[in-house]
C-alpha cells in the first residue's frame, strides 16, 4: 500500500504552508518485475516462421541479447533496447518484426514488457527440450529473481540530455 | 521581398534580463533576434491565419479518421501498446486542445501557402512571440501583424479549466532552458485564467504511480499531488523512448485521474506520416504539398523532395533531394533511425541576403498569432533567426 502524506495546494497557493493531510491508497496493484536478463536464441525454422532455440541467464538486464539465426545460418545480434525499438515501430508481422515477436512469446517477453507473467508455450520454441530447458533455467531463475513493486516510479527521462523538445 | 523589411531596434540586454530572457540575447544565441522586421500586407496576414484554421480542421479530420486504420496506425510511426489511449484521447478529450503551431512555405512574395509540419505537440516560440515580438514592433512604432497569442492562451486554458481543485498543476519538462521558458508562457496563461497552483518542474523529479497519480516530493515524506500536466516533453518521446511513462500516463489518463495537456492524440497530428494520409484524403489540396512514403510515389520527384522523419524535430536528420540525385542540404540529428516521409520541396520567400522566410500560426485552438523564422539555408533549423512580424501601412490613394 502507498501511502503519503499530501500538501494541499490550495492552502499552499493561499499561504498557509505544510498543512497536511494523509491518504491511504487501498487497492495499489503490485506486479512482479524482471532483474536479470536473458541471452535469446530465435532460429527461422522456414520462411519468416521463427521459434526460439535457447534461453540463457545472464545478471544484468542491460547484458540481455537477442540472436537471430536466419534459414542459412546467418547470425544477426540485438540489444533489448534496440528489440523494443525494432517492435515498436515496424509492423510485427513483417519480415523485420516476425522474429522480435516470436521471441516474445518465450521469457524475452517479459524482458520487453518489464513484467513476469506465466510459463510459455512450448508452441514457441523448436522443440519440446528447448522449452524445457528454458523452463526450467532460464524461467525458473527469472521467477525467482523477480522484484516485487508497487510501480511508483521517478527519474522517466533522466538519462536525456537537457537538449530542447521545442518544434 | 526586400521592400518589406525594415530594421529592427536592437533591445537592450538590461531589458532581456528584466524579462526573465536573456538566454535568447546572449552567448550562442546573441544574433537569434533578427535586425530586421517584416512587414507584411494585410492580405497576406489574412491568408495566413485562415490558412491556420484551414489546416486544423483538414489534419484533425484526417487523424480521426486514421487512429481507427491499423495500416495507418502503423504508417504513423505509432506503436501498437499506444492505440487504446490514443483512441480514447481522441473520443474523450477531442476538443482539450490548449495550443499549436503550423509552419507554412510561402505567403510571401506572391507564392502560394504550403503546410510544412505542424508543431502540434510541444510548440515552442512562445516567449518570442508573446514577450520579445510585441517589444521589438512597439519599439519600431509599427503595427503589429495579428498576434493574440497570450490573450488566446489565457482564453483557452480558461476554457479547458485546470481540474480537481485538491491537486496542483505541474508544467513539466526535461530540463532544457528553452523548454523552460516556453512553458513558463503557458504557467502564465494558466496562472491568469486561475488554475491554482501551477509548479515549473522536471520529469525526472515526478514519481507516478499509474494508480495513484503524480508526485513530488516537497520535502522528506511531504507530497504534492498533480492532477494536471501541462508538459514539454512530447508523447512520442514517451511511446518511443519510456514507454513505461506512456504506460503510467495512459492508465491515469483513461482512469480520468489525470489530465495532460496537449492531450495524447496530438501525437497524430504530431506524426509527419499524418501529412502523407492528408494528401491522399485532400489530393490536390491547395495548402498541402504532395507527400508520400517512397520519392517515387510524389507526383514529380525530378522537382525536388525533402525527406523528414516522422517524429523528427528542430530540422534534424533532414534531407533534400534535387532531380532525384543531388542531395542539395541535408541535416544530422538524433532522429535518424525512425521512419521517414518524403515531400515535395516547397517554393519559399527568400531575401537579398538568401534568408528562408518560414511563416507560422498559432492554435488555440483558432488561428491567434503569426510568427516568423528565416536562415540563409535551404533548411530552416535550430539555427534560424526570429524575425519579429508587423503589419505593412496601406497605401492610401486619395482622389479630387
Amino acid at each position: 500500500m502507498l501511502r503519503k502524506h499530501l500538501i494541499l495546494p490550495t492552502l499552499l497557493s493561499a499561504g498557509l504552508g505544510l498543512s497536511l493531510f494523509s491518504c491511504g491508497g487501498s487497492d495499489t496493484e503490485t506486479v512482479e518485475v524482471p532483474t536479470e536478463g536473458l541471452i535469446t536464441t530465435v532460429q527461422e525454422v522456414s520462411t519468416d516462421n521463427y521459434k526460439i532455440a535457447s534461453e540463457v541467464p545472464v545478471a544484468n538486464i542491460a547484458d540481455s541479447r537477442i540472436i537471430v539465426e536466419n534459414i542459412e545460418g546467418m547470425r544477426d545480434t540485438f540489444t533489448l533496447d534496440e528489440a523494443k525499438l525494432i517492435s515498436q515501430v515496424t509492423d510485427p508481422n513483417s519480415s523485420q518484426g516476425r522474429p522480435f515477436r516470436s521471441a516474445g512469446m518465450g521469457y524475452w517477453g517479459f524482458l520487453m514488457l518489464n513484467r513476469m507473467g506465466g510459463t510459455p508455450s512450448a508452441g514457441a520454441y523448436t522443440n519440446g527440450a528447448a522449452h524445457q530447458n528454458a523452463t526450467s533455467k532460464a524461467g525458473s531463475r527469472m521467477k525467482s529473481s523477480a522484484r516485487s513493486t508497487t510501480r511508483t516510479k521517478s527519474g522517466f527521462g533522466s538519462g536525456k540530455s537537457t537538449r530542447s523538445f521545442g518544434g | 521581398m526586400d521592400n518589406q523589411l525594415t530594421n529592427a531596434p536592437r533591445l537592450k540586454d538590461k531589458w532581456f534580463k528584466k524579462q526573465g530572457l536573456a538566454y535568447y540575447a546572449t552567448g550562442e544565441n546573441e544574433d537569434y533576434i533578427a535586425d530586421e522586421i517584416l512587414n507584411l500586407g494585410k492580405s497576406e496576414a489574412q491568408a495566413a491565419m485562415r490558412a491556420g484554421d484551414d489546416a486544423y480542421e483538414l489534419l484533425r479530420a484526417t487523424a480521426r479518421r486514421s487512429v481507427y486504420m491499423d495500416d495507418r496506425v502503423r504508417g504513423l510511426g505509432i506503436p501498437e501498446f499506444a492505440v487504446p489511449l490514443l483512441r480514447w484521447s481522441v473520443e474523450n478529450e477531442w476538443d482539450n486542445f490548449l495550443v499549436g503551431r503550423f509552419d507554412f512555405a510561402g505567403g510571401l512574395d506572391d507564392l502560394p501557402l504550403k503546410l510544412i509540419e505542424f508543431n502540434a505537440d510541444t510548440a515552442s516560440l512562445l516567449a518570442e512571440t508573446t514577450v520579445i515580438q510585441p517589444e521589438v514592433i512597439r519599439k519600431a512604432w509599427l503595427k503589429p501583424a495579428p498576434n493574440d497569442l497570450f490573450s488566446a492562451l489565457v482564453a483557452n486554458t480558461r476554457r479547458l479549466g485546470g481540474g480537481r481543485k485538491d491537486t496542483a498543476i505541474a508544467a513539466v519538462h526535461l530540463g532544457s532552458a528553452d523548454d523552460s521558458h516556453n512553458i513558463d508562457v503557458l504557467i502564465k496563461a494558466a496562472t491568469a485564467a486561475k488554475w491554482g497552483r501551477v509548479d515549473n518542474v522536471t520529469l525526472p523529479s515526478l514519481d507516478i504511480n499509474p494508480d495513484e497519480g503524480v508526485f513530488f516530493e516537497a520535502a522528506p515524506d511531504r507530497w504534492i499531488h498533480y492532477g494536471t500536466l501541462i508538459k514539454f516533453f512530447p508523447w512520442d518521446f514517451a511511446a518511443l523512448e519510456e514507454p513505461e511513462l506512456w504506460e503510467y500516463l495512459a492508465e491515469l489518463v483513461m482512469a480520468e485521474k489525470l489530465r495532460v495537456f496537449n492531450p495524447a492524440w496530438t501525437m497524430l497530428l504530431q506524426s509527419k506520416a499524418l501529412l502523407v494520409y492528408a494528401w491522399e484524403d485532400n489530393p490536390g489540396h491547395p495548402l498541402l504539398l504532395p507527400t508520400a512514403f517512397d520519392p517515387a510515389d510524389l507526383p514529380n520527384p525530378l522537382d525536388g523532395y525533402v525527406r523528414k522523419p516522422v517524429f523528427g524535430r528542430m530540422g534534424e536528420n533532414i534531407e533534400m533531394v534535387m532531380n532525384g540525385r543531388n542531395v542539395v542540404a541535408e541535416t544530422s540529428g538524433d532522429y535518424g533511425n525512425g521512419p521517414v516521409i518524403y515531400q515535395k520541396k516547397a517554393a519559399f520567400a527568400t531575401d537579398r541576403d538568401k534568408h528562408h522566410y518560414q511563416l507560422s500560426t498559432y492554435q488555440a485552438p483558432r488561428a491567434c498569432a503569426l510568427c516568423c523564422r528565416r536562415q540563409d539555408d535551404l533548411i530552416i533549423d535550430d539555427d534560424g533567426e526570429f524575425v519579429s512580424l508587423a503589419l505593412r501601412k496601406e497605401k492610401v490613394s486619395l482622389r479630387f
